[in-house]
Protein backbone atom coordinates (compact mmCIF):
# COMPACT_ATOMS: atom_id res chain seq x y z
CA UNK A 1 0.00 0.00 0.00
CA UNK A 2 1.08 3.64 -1.36
CA UNK A 3 1.99 5.67 2.20
CA UNK A 4 1.62 9.11 0.19
CA UNK A 5 -1.21 7.96 -1.13
CA UNK A 6 -3.07 6.98 2.10
CA UNK A 7 -2.43 9.63 4.17
CA UNK A 8 -3.97 11.87 1.17
CA UNK A 9 -7.03 9.52 1.78
CA UNK A 10 -6.97 10.29 5.65
CA UNK A 11 -6.33 13.68 5.06
CA UNK A 12 -9.50 14.28 2.23
CA UNK A 13 -11.75 11.85 5.24
CA UNK A 14 -10.95 14.36 8.20
CA UNK A 15 -10.45 17.91 6.78
CA UNK A 16 -13.74 19.68 5.98
CA UNK A 17 -12.21 21.94 3.11
CA UNK A 18 -8.88 20.81 1.35
CA UNK A 19 -8.31 24.65 -0.38
CA UNK A 20 -4.85 25.10 1.97
CA UNK A 21 -4.15 21.33 1.69
CA UNK A 22 -0.84 20.51 -0.26
CA UNK A 23 -1.24 16.80 -1.94
CA UNK A 24 2.41 15.67 -0.55
CA UNK A 25 4.31 14.08 -3.64
CA UNK A 26 7.37 13.01 -1.87
CA UNK A 27 8.12 10.93 1.78
CA UNK A 28 10.45 14.08 2.50
CA UNK A 29 7.61 16.41 2.63
CA UNK A 30 7.57 18.49 5.60
CA UNK A 31 4.58 18.16 8.11
CA UNK A 32 4.86 22.35 8.88
CA UNK A 33 1.69 23.72 7.90
CA UNK A 34 3.03 26.37 5.83
CA UNK A 35 4.53 23.03 4.02
CA UNK A 36 1.25 21.06 4.03
CA UNK A 37 -1.43 23.19 4.71
CA UNK A 38 -2.59 21.13 7.64
CA UNK A 39 -3.13 22.83 10.81
CA UNK A 40 -2.15 20.90 14.28
CA UNK A 41 -6.14 19.70 14.46
CA UNK A 42 -6.20 18.32 10.62
CA UNK A 43 -3.05 16.74 11.42
CA UNK A 44 -4.32 15.02 14.92
CA UNK A 45 -7.08 13.61 13.26
CA UNK A 46 -5.53 12.49 10.07
CA UNK A 47 -2.83 11.10 11.78
CA UNK A 48 -5.47 9.16 14.54
CA UNK A 49 -6.90 7.99 11.11
CA UNK A 50 -3.69 6.47 9.79
CA UNK A 51 -3.25 4.66 13.15
CA UNK A 52 -6.76 2.84 13.08
CA UNK A 53 -5.85 1.76 9.59
CA UNK A 54 -2.51 0.29 10.92
CA UNK A 55 -4.38 -1.06 13.75
CA UNK A 56 -1.65 0.49 15.92
CA UNK A 57 -3.80 0.97 19.87
CA UNK A 58 -4.25 5.00 21.15
CA UNK A 59 -1.79 5.61 23.94
CA UNK A 60 -1.48 8.38 26.34
CA UNK A 61 1.43 9.92 24.67
CA UNK A 62 0.97 10.39 21.52
CA UNK A 63 4.11 10.79 20.34
CA UNK A 64 4.41 10.25 16.27
CA UNK A 65 7.12 11.84 15.08
CA UNK A 66 6.03 14.32 12.66
CA UNK A 67 9.50 16.00 11.16
CA UNK A 68 8.53 14.34 7.47
CA UNK A 69 5.78 11.80 5.62
CA UNK A 70 8.58 9.51 6.12
CA UNK A 71 9.22 9.49 9.86
CA UNK A 72 5.08 9.14 10.27
CA UNK A 73 5.29 5.88 7.74
CA UNK A 74 8.03 4.64 9.52
CA UNK A 75 6.62 4.51 12.99
CA UNK A 76 3.63 3.18 11.85
CA UNK A 77 5.48 0.62 9.81
CA UNK A 78 7.20 -0.15 13.45
CA UNK A 79 4.17 -0.42 15.22
CA UNK A 80 1.37 -1.49 12.88
CA UNK A 81 -0.45 -4.49 13.70
CA UNK A 82 -2.67 -5.40 10.62
CA UNK A 83 -2.26 -4.10 6.72
CA UNK A 84 -3.97 -3.54 3.70
CA UNK A 85 -2.84 -4.53 -0.26
CA UNK A 86 -4.51 -1.29 -1.10
CA UNK A 87 -5.40 2.01 0.52
CA UNK A 88 -9.13 1.29 -0.74
CA UNK A 89 -9.36 -1.85 0.63
CA UNK A 90 -7.87 -0.06 3.98
CA UNK A 91 -10.14 2.97 3.96
CA UNK A 92 -13.42 0.45 3.66
CA UNK A 93 -12.52 -1.29 6.89
CA UNK A 94 -12.07 1.78 9.28
CA UNK A 95 -15.87 1.89 9.68
CA UNK B 1 -30.73 47.61 8.21
CA UNK B 2 -29.55 43.88 8.74
CA UNK B 3 -30.72 41.22 5.79
CA UNK B 4 -30.52 37.62 5.71
CA UNK B 5 -28.70 37.48 2.68
CA UNK B 6 -28.25 33.65 2.22
CA UNK B 7 -29.06 30.35 4.39
CA UNK B 8 -28.77 27.24 3.83
CA UNK B 9 -30.33 23.70 5.41
CA UNK B 10 -30.46 20.29 6.12
CA UNK B 11 -33.18 18.36 7.64
CA UNK B 12 -35.45 15.24 6.54
CA UNK B 13 -38.85 14.45 6.94
CA UNK B 14 -38.23 10.71 6.56
CA UNK B 15 -38.69 8.73 9.99
CA UNK B 16 -36.64 5.93 11.01
CA UNK B 17 -37.72 3.49 14.16
CA UNK B 18 -35.27 3.37 16.72
CA UNK B 19 -35.85 0.38 18.55
CA UNK B 20 -32.46 -1.06 20.30
CA UNK B 21 -33.13 2.00 22.76
CA UNK B 22 -35.19 1.77 26.30
CA UNK B 23 -37.91 3.86 24.87
CA UNK B 24 -38.27 2.67 21.44
CA UNK B 25 -39.27 6.02 19.10
CA UNK B 26 -38.91 7.37 15.44
CA UNK B 27 -36.34 9.90 14.92
CA UNK B 28 -35.77 11.84 11.60
CA UNK B 29 -32.26 10.41 10.56
CA UNK B 30 -29.81 11.31 7.94
CA UNK B 31 -28.22 8.00 7.89
CA UNK B 32 -24.79 9.05 5.91
CA UNK B 33 -24.03 11.36 9.23
CA UNK B 34 -23.21 8.34 11.15
CA UNK B 35 -20.86 7.11 8.49
CA UNK B 36 -17.51 6.24 10.67
CA UNK B 37 -19.05 7.18 13.85
CA UNK B 38 -18.94 3.76 15.12
CA UNK B 39 -15.21 4.08 15.00
CA UNK B 40 -15.19 7.71 16.64
CA UNK B 41 -13.17 8.63 13.58
CA UNK B 42 -16.34 10.87 12.39
CA UNK B 43 -18.94 12.75 14.72
CA UNK B 44 -22.68 12.66 13.15
CA UNK B 45 -23.50 16.44 14.43
CA UNK B 46 -19.92 17.47 12.73
CA UNK B 47 -20.42 15.85 9.54
CA UNK B 48 -24.35 17.05 9.10
CA UNK B 49 -22.89 20.52 10.10
CA UNK B 50 -20.63 20.54 7.06
CA UNK B 51 -22.98 19.43 4.47
CA UNK B 52 -24.12 23.24 5.12
CA UNK B 53 -20.59 25.03 4.68
CA UNK B 54 -21.22 24.70 1.00
CA UNK B 55 -18.76 25.90 -1.22
CA UNK B 56 -21.58 28.25 -2.80
CA UNK B 57 -21.49 29.93 0.43
CA UNK B 58 -17.83 29.89 1.21
CA UNK B 59 -16.92 31.52 -1.71
CA UNK B 60 -19.69 33.87 -1.54
CA UNK B 61 -18.28 35.24 1.83
CA UNK B 62 -14.39 35.45 0.51
CA UNK B 63 -15.26 36.44 -3.29
CA UNK B 64 -17.57 39.65 -1.32
CA UNK B 65 -15.37 41.28 1.59
CA UNK B 66 -17.51 43.56 3.68
CA UNK B 67 -15.97 46.82 4.70
CA UNK B 68 -16.58 46.73 8.63
CA UNK B 69 -16.15 43.15 10.49
CA UNK B 70 -17.37 40.00 10.41
CA UNK B 71 -18.51 38.09 13.07
CA UNK B 72 -18.99 33.75 13.11
CA UNK B 73 -20.99 32.41 15.79
CA UNK B 74 -21.88 28.52 16.48
CA UNK B 75 -24.90 28.45 18.17
CA UNK B 76 -24.71 24.66 19.21
CA UNK B 77 -27.68 24.11 21.82
CA UNK B 78 -27.04 22.05 24.42
CA UNK B 79 -23.25 21.03 23.66
CA UNK B 80 -23.13 18.42 26.72
CA UNK B 81 -25.56 15.84 24.91
CA UNK B 82 -22.94 12.70 23.72
CA UNK B 83 -24.60 9.73 23.66
CA UNK B 84 -21.64 7.87 25.67
CA UNK B 85 -23.20 9.10 28.61
CA UNK B 86 -26.11 7.65 28.80
CA UNK B 87 -27.33 5.59 31.76
CA UNK B 88 -28.39 2.90 29.21
CA UNK B 89 -25.81 3.44 26.54
CA UNK B 90 -23.63 0.19 26.88
CA UNK B 91 -24.29 -1.61 24.18
CA UNK B 92 -21.68 -0.82 21.62
CA UNK B 93 -23.42 -2.45 18.91
CA UNK B 94 -26.52 -0.55 19.18
CA UNK B 95 -27.51 1.32 16.17
CA UNK B 96 -26.90 4.47 17.40
CA UNK B 97 -23.71 4.23 19.51
CA UNK B 98 -20.54 6.06 18.90
CA UNK B 99 -17.56 6.53 19.73
CA UNK B 100 -15.89 10.24 19.83
CA UNK B 101 -12.33 10.05 19.64
CA UNK B 102 -11.03 13.86 19.80
CA UNK B 103 -13.96 15.45 22.56
CA UNK B 104 -12.76 18.60 23.23
CA UNK B 105 -13.26 19.45 19.24
CA UNK B 106 -17.06 17.98 19.28
CA UNK B 107 -19.21 21.13 19.97
CA UNK B 108 -17.03 23.47 21.24
CA UNK B 109 -15.64 26.76 20.04
CA UNK B 110 -12.35 24.94 19.09
CA UNK B 111 -15.14 23.74 16.48
CA UNK B 112 -16.29 26.95 15.73
CA UNK B 113 -12.88 28.16 15.05
CA UNK B 114 -12.16 25.53 12.98
CA UNK B 115 -15.39 26.01 10.67
CA UNK B 116 -14.73 30.28 10.97
CA UNK B 117 -11.48 29.83 9.37
CA UNK B 118 -12.56 28.56 6.49
CA UNK B 119 -14.63 32.13 5.70
CA UNK B 120 -11.69 33.56 7.15
CA UNK B 121 -13.06 35.38 9.79
CA UNK B 122 -11.09 36.95 12.12
CA UNK B 123 -13.07 39.68 14.01
CA UNK B 124 -15.54 37.07 16.15
CA UNK B 125 -15.48 33.50 17.02
CA UNK B 126 -18.26 32.21 19.46
CA UNK B 127 -20.12 29.84 20.81
CA UNK B 128 -24.00 29.28 22.35
CA UNK B 129 -24.95 26.87 24.44
CA UNK B 130 -28.85 28.38 25.17
CA UNK B 131 -30.25 24.64 23.99
CA UNK B 132 -33.39 24.59 22.24
CA UNK B 133 -33.62 27.92 21.90
CA UNK B 134 -29.65 28.61 20.31
CA UNK B 135 -29.83 29.73 16.92
CA UNK B 136 -32.52 32.58 17.73
CA UNK B 137 -31.23 33.19 20.75
CA UNK B 138 -28.17 34.04 18.68
CA UNK B 139 -30.08 36.81 16.83
CA UNK B 140 -29.54 39.17 19.89
CA UNK B 141 -25.72 38.88 19.47
CA UNK B 142 -25.82 39.07 16.10
CA UNK B 143 -27.93 41.88 16.12
CA UNK B 144 -25.75 43.33 19.17
CA UNK B 145 -22.46 42.97 16.92
CA UNK B 146 -24.28 44.66 13.78
CA UNK B 147 -25.32 47.13 15.01
CA UNK B 148 -23.25 48.22 18.62
CA UNK B 149 -19.81 47.07 17.37
CA UNK B 150 -18.81 47.68 13.92
CA UNK B 151 -19.92 44.38 12.03
CA UNK B 152 -21.05 44.09 8.79
CA UNK B 153 -21.36 40.20 8.54
CA UNK B 154 -22.05 37.81 10.83
CA UNK B 155 -22.21 34.16 10.10
CA UNK B 156 -24.44 32.14 12.12
CA UNK B 157 -23.91 27.41 11.87
CA UNK B 158 -26.49 25.68 14.05
CA UNK B 159 -26.87 22.53 14.61
CA UNK B 160 -26.51 19.69 17.53
CA UNK B 161 -26.11 16.27 19.12
CA UNK B 162 -29.89 15.89 18.80
CA UNK B 163 -30.47 12.18 18.13
CA UNK B 164 -28.30 10.01 20.12
CA UNK B 165 -29.15 6.98 22.50
CA UNK B 166 -28.70 9.86 25.12
CA UNK B 167 -31.16 12.32 23.92
CA UNK B 168 -33.50 9.26 22.99
CA UNK B 169 -33.52 8.04 26.19
CA UNK B 170 -33.70 11.56 28.14
CA UNK B 171 -36.74 12.91 26.33
CA UNK B 172 -38.60 9.77 25.71
CA UNK B 173 -38.37 9.19 29.92
CA UNK B 174 -39.61 12.83 30.13
CA UNK B 175 -42.81 11.77 27.91
CA UNK B 176 -41.80 14.87 25.34
CA UNK B 177 -41.14 12.83 22.42
CA UNK B 178 -43.74 10.29 20.69
CA UNK B 179 -42.81 6.59 21.78
CA UNK B 180 -43.48 3.92 19.91
CA UNK B 181 -46.37 2.06 21.64
CA UNK B 182 -48.16 5.53 21.87
CA UNK B 183 -47.93 5.58 17.82
CA UNK B 184 -51.58 3.87 17.52
CA UNK B 185 -53.43 6.23 19.31
CA UNK B 186 -51.30 9.82 18.87
CA UNK B 187 -49.22 11.45 16.01
CA UNK B 188 -46.71 14.77 16.24
CA UNK B 189 -48.90 17.78 16.02
CA UNK B 190 -48.89 21.04 18.06
CA UNK B 191 -52.13 23.11 19.60
CA UNK B 192 -54.24 20.00 19.35
CA UNK B 193 -56.27 17.99 22.19
CA UNK B 194 -55.60 14.60 20.57
CA UNK B 195 -52.50 14.80 18.72
CA UNK B 196 -49.35 15.72 20.81
CA UNK B 197 -45.52 15.64 20.98
CA UNK B 198 -42.94 15.35 18.50
CA UNK B 199 -39.80 12.94 17.59
CA UNK B 200 -36.19 14.09 17.23
CA UNK B 201 -34.38 15.07 14.01
CA UNK B 202 -31.13 15.71 12.71
CA UNK B 203 -30.77 19.69 11.48
CA UNK B 204 -28.40 21.71 10.60
CA UNK B 205 -28.28 25.55 9.05
CA UNK B 206 -26.17 28.25 8.01
CA UNK B 207 -27.36 31.68 7.81
CA UNK B 208 -25.47 35.03 6.85
CA UNK B 209 -26.61 38.17 7.92
CA UNK B 210 -25.20 41.54 6.19
CA UNK B 211 -25.56 44.85 6.15
CA UNK B 212 -26.08 46.06 2.24
CA UNK B 213 -23.10 46.45 0.50
CA UNK B 214 -22.10 46.14 -3.10
CA UNK B 215 -21.55 42.40 -3.33
CA UNK B 216 -24.91 41.57 -1.82
CA UNK B 217 -27.08 38.97 -3.66
CA UNK B 218 -31.10 39.49 -3.08
CA UNK B 219 -31.65 38.77 0.35
CA UNK B 220 -34.19 36.18 1.36
CA UNK B 221 -35.22 38.37 4.05
CA UNK B 222 -34.95 41.85 6.15
CA UNK B 223 -33.94 41.43 9.70
CA UNK B 224 -36.17 43.55 12.12
CA UNK B 225 -35.11 42.67 15.58
CA UNK B 226 -34.38 39.74 18.28
CA UNK B 227 -35.14 39.44 21.89
CA UNK B 228 -34.62 36.83 24.75
CA UNK B 229 -36.19 36.58 28.17
CA UNK B 230 -36.17 34.33 30.85
CA UNK B 231 -39.80 33.83 33.00
CA UNK B 232 -40.13 34.00 36.88
CA UNK B 233 -40.13 30.32 37.35
CA UNK B 234 -38.06 28.17 39.87
CA UNK B 235 -38.01 25.00 37.46
CA UNK B 236 -35.51 25.07 34.97
CA UNK B 237 -37.33 22.47 33.34
CA UNK B 238 -40.65 24.15 33.08
CA UNK B 239 -42.44 26.49 31.52
CA UNK B 240 -44.92 28.51 32.94
CA UNK B 241 -48.79 27.73 31.52
CA UNK B 242 -49.27 31.61 31.39
CA UNK B 243 -46.63 31.59 28.58
CA UNK B 244 -44.47 34.71 30.19
CA UNK B 245 -41.38 33.96 28.88
CA UNK B 246 -42.60 33.72 25.29
CA UNK B 247 -44.47 36.84 26.18
CA UNK B 248 -41.22 39.27 27.08
CA UNK B 249 -39.40 37.92 24.39
CA UNK B 250 -42.29 38.63 22.41
CA UNK B 251 -42.59 42.34 23.37
CA UNK B 252 -38.78 42.61 24.02
CA UNK B 253 -38.27 41.65 20.01
CA UNK B 254 -41.69 44.25 18.87
CA UNK B 255 -39.93 47.18 20.97
CA UNK B 256 -36.63 46.39 19.61
CA UNK B 257 -38.02 46.28 15.87
CA UNK B 258 -40.22 49.55 16.33
CA UNK B 259 -43.14 47.27 15.23
CA UNK B 260 -46.57 47.19 16.94
CA UNK B 261 -48.80 43.89 17.67
CA UNK B 262 -50.67 44.63 14.71
CA UNK B 263 -47.30 44.34 12.91
CA UNK B 264 -47.37 40.70 12.92
CA UNK B 265 -49.27 38.48 10.41
CA UNK B 266 -47.43 34.88 10.60
CA UNK B 267 -45.73 32.79 13.93
CA UNK B 268 -43.43 30.20 13.25
CA UNK B 269 -43.77 28.66 16.93
CA UNK B 270 -41.80 26.48 18.85
CA UNK B 271 -45.08 24.48 18.40
CA UNK B 272 -43.34 21.18 20.27
CA UNK B 273 -46.79 19.88 20.90
CA UNK B 274 -46.44 18.95 24.57
CA UNK B 275 -49.18 20.26 27.13
CA UNK B 276 -46.98 22.79 28.57
CA UNK B 277 -45.51 24.24 25.61
CA UNK B 278 -49.37 24.07 23.71
CA UNK B 279 -50.54 26.16 26.90
CA UNK B 280 -47.87 28.61 27.51
CA UNK B 281 -46.89 29.27 23.79
CA UNK B 282 -50.39 29.55 22.80
CA UNK B 283 -51.88 31.68 25.84
CA UNK B 284 -48.85 34.14 24.83
CA UNK B 285 -49.80 34.77 21.45
CA UNK B 286 -52.86 35.40 21.98
CA UNK B 287 -51.94 37.92 24.35
CA UNK B 288 -49.29 39.74 22.95
CA UNK B 289 -50.37 39.34 19.30
CA UNK B 290 -53.52 40.88 17.73
CA UNK B 291 -54.45 38.94 13.93
CA UNK B 292 -52.01 36.46 12.76
CA UNK B 293 -51.70 32.64 11.38
CA UNK B 294 -49.19 30.40 13.02
CA UNK B 295 -47.45 27.02 12.11
CA UNK B 296 -45.32 24.47 13.27
CA UNK B 297 -42.18 22.39 11.41
CA UNK B 298 -40.92 19.84 14.47
CA UNK B 299 -43.99 17.52 12.57
CA UNK B 300 -42.20 17.75 9.31
CA UNK B 301 -38.11 17.42 10.55
CA UNK B 302 -38.56 16.60 13.80
CA UNK B 303 -37.30 18.76 17.06
CA UNK B 304 -33.58 19.62 15.68
CA UNK B 305 -33.22 21.39 19.20
CA UNK B 306 -30.38 23.93 18.99
CA UNK B 307 -30.95 24.53 15.19
CA UNK B 308 -34.33 24.39 14.92
CA UNK B 309 -34.77 28.28 15.45
CA UNK B 310 -33.36 29.56 12.56
CA UNK B 311 -33.75 26.34 10.38
CA UNK B 312 -37.39 26.29 10.99
CA UNK B 313 -37.53 30.17 9.69
CA UNK B 314 -35.63 29.05 7.27
CA UNK B 315 -38.64 26.43 5.95
CA UNK B 316 -41.25 29.43 6.73
CA UNK B 317 -39.08 31.63 4.40
CA UNK B 318 -38.81 28.78 1.51
CA UNK B 319 -43.13 28.19 2.33
CA UNK B 320 -43.43 32.37 2.19
CA UNK B 321 -41.61 32.12 -1.09
CA UNK B 322 -44.85 29.75 -2.51
CA UNK B 323 -47.03 31.86 -0.84
CA UNK B 324 -48.24 29.86 2.03
CA UNK B 325 -48.25 29.44 5.30
CA UNK B 326 -47.97 25.39 5.71
CA UNK B 327 -50.72 23.55 8.01
CA UNK B 328 -49.53 21.99 11.60
CA UNK B 329 -49.79 18.56 9.96
CA UNK B 330 -52.14 16.37 12.00
CA UNK B 331 -54.41 18.78 13.81
CA UNK B 332 -57.50 16.91 14.37
CA UNK B 333 -59.39 19.92 15.11
CA UNK B 334 -60.41 22.60 12.31
CA UNK B 335 -58.35 25.87 13.51
CA UNK B 336 -58.21 29.60 11.52
CA UNK B 337 -54.91 30.22 13.58
CA UNK B 338 -52.68 27.59 14.71
CA UNK B 339 -53.33 26.10 11.06
CA UNK B 340 -55.14 23.09 10.13
CA UNK B 341 -55.18 23.81 6.55
CA UNK B 342 -52.27 25.17 4.55
CA UNK B 343 -53.41 29.49 4.47
CA UNK B 344 -52.27 31.82 1.66
CA UNK B 345 -49.60 33.79 3.18
CA UNK B 346 -50.63 37.43 4.22
CA UNK B 347 -48.49 40.51 4.23
CA UNK B 348 -46.95 41.91 7.14
CA UNK B 349 -44.31 40.43 9.60
CA UNK B 350 -43.42 37.56 10.97
CA UNK B 351 -41.79 36.46 14.12
CA UNK B 352 -40.01 33.10 14.77
CA UNK B 353 -39.89 31.74 18.22
CA UNK B 354 -37.68 29.23 20.11
CA UNK B 355 -37.57 27.83 23.88
CA UNK B 356 -35.25 26.17 25.73
CA UNK B 357 -34.74 24.14 28.32
CA UNK B 358 -33.03 26.20 31.21
CA UNK B 359 -35.62 28.83 31.16
CA UNK B 360 -34.64 30.35 28.26
CA UNK B 361 -37.68 32.38 24.79
CA UNK B 362 -36.20 33.60 22.14
CA UNK B 363 -38.36 35.79 19.64
CA UNK B 364 -36.82 36.94 16.07
CA UNK B 365 -38.78 39.41 13.51
CA UNK B 366 -38.16 39.23 9.57
CA UNK B 367 -40.04 40.66 6.89
CA UNK B 368 -40.04 39.27 3.65
CA UNK B 369 -40.27 42.83 1.77
CA UNK B 370 -36.89 43.49 0.99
Amino acid sequence: MDFIELFDACVKETKPRLDKYTTPTSLDTTLKEEDIGLDSLDLTLSLILVMDVYGIPETQDFNIPTESLKAVMDYMHENKTRDFDSVEAAMKEVV
Amino acid sequence: MIYLSKFVLSSTEHTTLVSDVPFPQHAHIIPSTFRRAKSGMKYPPHTLLETVVTDEAVNYVLDNPVQGKTGFIFAAGNQGWMNNNGRYDKDDTAELHYKVKIPFIVLTNIYAGRIASIFHVHDHVSTDASACASSLKVMMDVQNLMNNFGFDRVIVLSGEDSVNNLTLEFFGEAGASLQHKDEGEMQPSAFDSTNKGFFLGQGAVLSIFEKEHRGMVYPEAKFLGAYTSAEDNTNPLGQRSDGQGYSKSIEGALHIAKLTKDDVTVVKTHGTGTDVNNAAEKTALMRSLNTFVATSYKQRIGHTMGASGLLETGLLLNDLKRGIVPQILNRTEADDVFLSYDAPAPQGAFLSLAAGMGNVYSAALFSTEV
